[in-house]
């Protein structure tokens, strides 16, 4: 409970509301052209632009790569990029062109990834997409209009509801320099303990620095600023286990931002994930099995990403003549209230939460893409669902939002989780969790249980677990399995939670569709049944030649 | 349908050095591919169907690039160039995995790394790459070698039955080329005072002025015994300015700077000054009349002429296309024929280093097949000699004249190097407009044409469309019988390669270069282009497609009171 003390304190001390809009050449090319814009841009019997906001991110990346202990041909140069994002809606507060995906446009806003770092520039830049936008948004705003006479919609709700003004200005931090060197060597020595397992066809370490320097401004003076740093370690693995399966293995390593790596402690995580490789070598094909699974943090995180997230994301559909119903819409909508989630569960949203143990977290906004405060929810108590992420654009029985806009270069702003705490009500140590397995594997007449290291991505059209561990009821050994295919995995497994642990880790993720990033800090959770089909994919061919 | 487009705006020019011989033995990453490529084949020759020949190409360099827009730095990016491709045969020579199939999707890849490769110092890394590449790349051509056996069985009969692969000699050669030490941050002031000469200018929607340089060597061996190292070296300026009129016509002026060192970029004097004449040439575009469709004796100048050249008459002579049933085969059954103006000789010589001082993104050493470059006259005095001839054998012409080449992750086709378009009676600039005007006059013609440069054209060779070609201009004049002559937008040539190539009737003495890229299906390789003005008795002009949207509602930021903040 301590860790979420510090949280709350966190939470207070966020400087919302008394900001002044800073004085950067960013934020004066972004309010001289959204003056003239609101002033000025206007086009003969189209609708008035109602409302207009500028995305302004300057992004600097340096990486460091080796394999199997040799640096990969990288120049280790900070590269910086600055990317703009426009989007415009017109008409007026009741009936404007939100919300509606109009056939002719994208339902994205106008991008530029390459805008020249200057004032000229950037105004230059906004200057072109603001009017693709605004004439996108005129555009968009005459189909919605047929749309709704077409489909003989009345009982309309508001398109883009008002919102008290908000502002954020977070500290803006430079890229530090490091010793170049030393990273390298540090990622030349965890690559160079993949020498030890003779059958990878490959093995490589990805250290990358990043910082993204965020920039909003909208039409009604809503702004915010703030630096997002992180700092990741990524192993990539290739094996061909003996059967002949050949998958790739990954994982992600969040280290702190200001700190200098920890060579120790990396390498412990790179060892252990390949002493999970080894196994998955030695690995024995899944067989049929119906019954209780622990996931891992890792698992756990990856099993409400696919499930949890998606359902409670985009609560209103967006209508077009385009689709029938909205492919992004979560299924949640008409949830509230019911219970979602196990019982033993509670869930939240911590949009202002910037990091957990150190490891900064993706979802990170005080303030969301529709220029409102980002609020915390509490989405799920005791598995009832309680509320969902909102944006202007609110959904039936609501009337404001909580500041959970947000946008990508692939999506106008949408309603979407940040950061998704997963609290049970009574944590379990690992060991309790395990026997907690045994015993329901025991009382089901089974003769071992699953745990899962790892869950199927989401893009994983097979769903497949490439590796898992067979846990004996008899004596509690643990056999390393392959090729675990889930088929027909849905949202009644939330519900089927048995028990949680007391070890939340995070992990990060990307909404599927348009690549928002938000993190899920998630303990293990023990699941009383899941059906697990041996792999249906073909194994490769053996290699004509020999490894060299 | 196949489209063959020529690209302005694409990469740099080849530039060579004295050659500077290497020590075979001392090349570690030909060793290691050598070492591996043996290792595999032993194998590989032996499956079935057996891989026949195996080649390993390995590109090592550098790439910079720094691109400025509106007083600001937009991207600045200096990166390693490390890739891998393996090429495997399957079959035999006669029938292998790179038969041309038809009704269905084309063969034309081969597999190559996605990541960079490890450095050769890194022995097992290194040499794990080129045997997961070999794996793939045998794979894919024994499925490959099935597709084009049940096409050839099931399909109609090819006139050609040529063999599919010649081997190539085998070569040793070893030319290494010190990289070139460029700063590109030296050149930023020069490019960010040139950007902002387009502030204010409210013709001018975008602008952008791009530095690149990409060096390196080229490492390849086979299964032959053929061991190659040769060095590239790229170094270009360009800058684009673009304009829209309120129907919706897309204008455009450039400038390219292809240069051997960076001494050579221009000065700040000299890109200031271009640019400013660009822009008053932009400002006159966006002020000039759309042109309307009309067939009437045209001067192609210069850089037009080349392209027209490249796209009309080049892409005829790549030599795989007669073999390709989908092809319109221009020329099969020609040879020892006229088939166009007995005035015009064209070469393809991909050994010449520089036209006039400035190098030829054209020229290489070997091809991408490990063929030594070499000169080839393909059409003299307007009669067919040769075809551009890469390892794959066509009716009368059994072997490879060094063209058979590729981007990365394509596999090799005959493709054009250095073109050459020379004339065997040529008069001085001045005379040939004045025998455009007397065409005009003797035509009884309004007025005529003169095409002063293109942004790039396409030609059809495909028989499912008609086989004709397009080349879109960006700057032509009228010329009126009287001599006056009006700038006119809108308007692109069009015709049909023989005829069109028969309407030439004198050439001025101008040969001018130029260096572009050209995509077609083994993709975007480096050429060059060389031909004088050319006069035709006449070229027929079309409307150009234009952009659907209006000009933006609000004016440029930087056009208030013409002042930036």
């Amino acid at each position: 409970m301590k860790k979420y003390i510090w949280l709350l304190l966190l939470i207070a001390l966020c400087p919302l509301k008394a900001a002044q809009l800073p004085d950067n050449m960013y934020f004066r090319a972004m309010q001289d052209e959204m003056h003239r814009t609101q002033k000025e841009l206007r086009s003969p019997g189209s609708p008035r632009p109602f409302f207009t906001a500028y995305k302004v991110i300057e992004n600097s990346t340096q990486s460091f790569e080796a394999q199997f202990g040799t640096a990969v041909i990288t120049v280790p140069h900070v590269f910086t990029n600055v990317t703009a994002q426009v989007y415009v809606y017109a008409g007026t507060d009741k009936k404007n062109s939100s919300g509606f995906r109009n056939d002719a446009y994208s339902y994205a806003p106008e991008i530029s990834t390459a805008v020249p770092q200057s004032y000229e520039g950037l105004r230059r830049v906004l200057w072109r997409l603001t009017d693709s936008a605004y004439v996108a948004a005129a555009n968009t705003y005459e189909k919605k209009e047929a749309y709704n006479r077409q489909k003989n919609i009345t009982d309309v709700l508001p398109d883009f509801t008002s919102a008290p003004k908000a502002a954020y200005v977070g500290a803006m931090v430079p890229f530090p320099q490091v010793n170049e060197k030393a990273y390298q060597d540090l990622v030349n020595q965890l690559s160079a303990l993949g020498k030890e397992l003779p059958y990878l066809e490959s093995f490589s370490v990805l250290l990358t620095r990043n910082k993204r320097d965020i920039y909003f401004l909208d039409s009604e003076g809503d702004f915010y600023q703030y630096s997002q740093p992180s700092v990741t370690v990524d192993l990539f693995a290739s094996l061909r286990n003996k059967e002949g399966y050949k998958r790739q293995f990954t994982e992600q390593i969040s280290l702190p931002w200001d700190q200098n790596p920890d060579r120790d402690a990396l390498e412990k995580k790179t060892q252990a994930f390949l002493d999970q490789l080894a196994a998955a070598y030695q690995a024995r094909k899944a067989e049929p099995y119906l019954g209780p699974v622990l996931l891992e943090p890792e698992a756990a995180g990856g099993f409400f990403n696919q499930l949890f997230i998606p359902n409670a994301n985009n609560p209103r559909p967006v209508p077009s003549s385009f689709w029938e119903t909205d492919p992004m819409a979560g299924q949640f909508k008409d949830k509230l209230g019911m219970r979602v989630v196990s019982h033993l569960l509670d869930v939240y949203d911590r949009p202002y939460v910037r990091e957990y143990e150190g490891k900064m977290l993706q979802g990170f906004m005080p303030v969301d893409d529709e220029g409102v405060e980002a609020q915390q929810l509490q989405l799920v108590q005791s598995g009832k669902l309680l509320a969902l992420p909102l944006s202007r654009s609110v959904m039936k029985g609501q009337k404001h939002s909580n500041g959970h806009a947000r946008m990508s270069n692939w999506s106008y702003p949408r309603a979407m989780l940040t950061n998704v705490f997963v609290v049970p009500k009574n944590p379990l140590p690992r060991e309790q969790l395990e026997q907690q397995l045994l015993q329901r594997c025991q009382e089901l007449g089974l003769e071992y249980g699953y745990i899962f290291p790892r869950f199927p991505s989401v893009y994983d059209e097979d769903q497949e677990v490439a590796f898992a561990w067979r846990i004996y009821v008899s004596d509690g050994h643990k056999e390393p399995v392959y090729g675990l295919h889930l088929p027909g995995i849905t949202t009644r497994s939330l519900r089927d939670i048995l028990a949680a642990g007391n070890d939340a880790e995070v992990s990060h993720f990307s909404e599927k569709n348009v690549f928002v990033p938000f993190s899920v800090i998630v303990p293990s959770l023990l699941v009383d049944e899941m059906e697990i089909l041996p792999t249906q994919l073909k194994p490769e061919r053996k290699p004509f030649v020999p490894l060299p | 349908m196949k489209k063959i487009s020529m690209l302005l705006a694409l990469l740099a020019v080849g530039v060579w050095g004295a050659a500077e011989p290497c020590d075979m033995a001392q090349q570690t990453p030909l060793r290691l591919m050598e070492q591996e490529l043996k290792r595999s084949f032993k194998v590989l020759k032996k499956q079935k169907p057996p891989i026949y020949y195996l080649s390993y190409t390995y590109t090592q360099g550098q790439q910079q690039s720094l691109g400025v827009a509106y007083n600001g730095v937009a991207f600045q990016e200096e990166k390693e160039v490390s890739v891998a491709e393996v090429m495997a045969r399957a079959g035999s020579p006669q029938l292998d995995n790179t038969h041309a199939l038809r009704a269905e999707r084309e063969n034309w890849t081969i597999p190559n790394s996605q990541t960079p490769l490890p450095d050769p110092s890194d022995t097992k890394g290194f040499l794990s790459e080129w045997w997961a590449l070999t794996q793939q790349a045998a794979e894919r051509a024994q499925q490959d070698l099935s597709r084009v056996e049940s096409n050839v069985r099931s399909m109609a009969y090819t006139r050609d039955q040529s063999a599919d692969f010649v081997f190539p000699a085998k070569q040793d050669y070893c030319h290494t080329q010190p990289l070139q030490q460029v700063d590109l941050k030296r050149f930023e002031e020069r490019l960010l005072a040139a950007s902002k000469l387009t502030l204010g200018k409210p013709f001018v929607l975008s602008a952008s002025f791009i530095m690149t340089v990409s060096q390196g060597h080229r490492y390849f061996v086979d299964s032959r015994g053929t061991r190659l190292k040769t060095p590239y070296s790229f170094l270009r300026l360009i800058y684009q300015l673009e304009g829209r009129s309120p129907d919706g016509l897309e204008i455009s002026r450039d400038g390219i700077y292809d240069v051997a060192s960076p001494e050579q970029f221009p000065s700040r004097e000299k890109l200031l000054a271009d640019v400013e004449k660009s822009l008053a040439e932009l400002q006159e575009l966006s002020q000039a009349p759309e042109g309307t469709p009309y067939n009437a004796p045209t001067i192609l100048k210069g850089r037009a002429a080349a392209v027209f050249v490249h796209e009309v008459m080049g892409h005829r002579l790549e030599g795989y296309r007669l073999k390709n049933a989908d092809d319109g085969q221009t020329f099969s059954g020609k040879v020892g024929q006229q088939v166009i103006s007995p005035l015009i000789t064209i070469t393809a010589d991909p050994t010449m280093t520089e036209f006039n001082g400035e190098p030829l993104r054209g020229h290489y050493e070997y091809d991408d097949e490990g063929v030594k470059a070499r000169s080839v006259t393909l059409i003299e005095n307007g009669v067919l000699k040769n075809f551009l001839m890469q390892s794959s054998p066509i009716e009368g012409f059994a072997f490879s004249n060094g063209h058979g080449r590729k981007q990365i992750g394509r596999r090799p086709e005959a493709r054009m190097s250095v073109i050459r378009a020379t004339a065997s009676e040529t008069v001085p600039y001045e005379r040939l407009e004045e025998m455009l005007i007397e065409q005009i006059n003797k035509q009884g013609k309004q007025y005529g044409f003169i095409v002063e440069d293109l942004s790039g054209g396409y030609t059809l060779t495909g028989t499912s469309l008609p086989q004709s070609f397009k080349l879109q201009t960006k700057r032509v004049f009228k010329v009126y019988p009287d001599g006056h002559k009006e700038v006119v937008r809108g308007l692109d040539v069009v015709g049909t390669p023989l005829v069109s190539f028969n309407k030439i009737i004198a050439a001025a003495d101008d040969d001018t270069l130029f260096n572009g890229t050209c995509g077609a299906s083994s993709g975007n390789v480096p050429q060059s282009n060389i031909a004088p003005s050319l006069l035709f008795e006449n070229l027929e002009m079309e409307k150009t497609r234009k952009n659907d949207f209006k000009l933006p509602v609000l004016p440029a930021p930087d056009r208030e009171g013409g002042k930036t903040k």
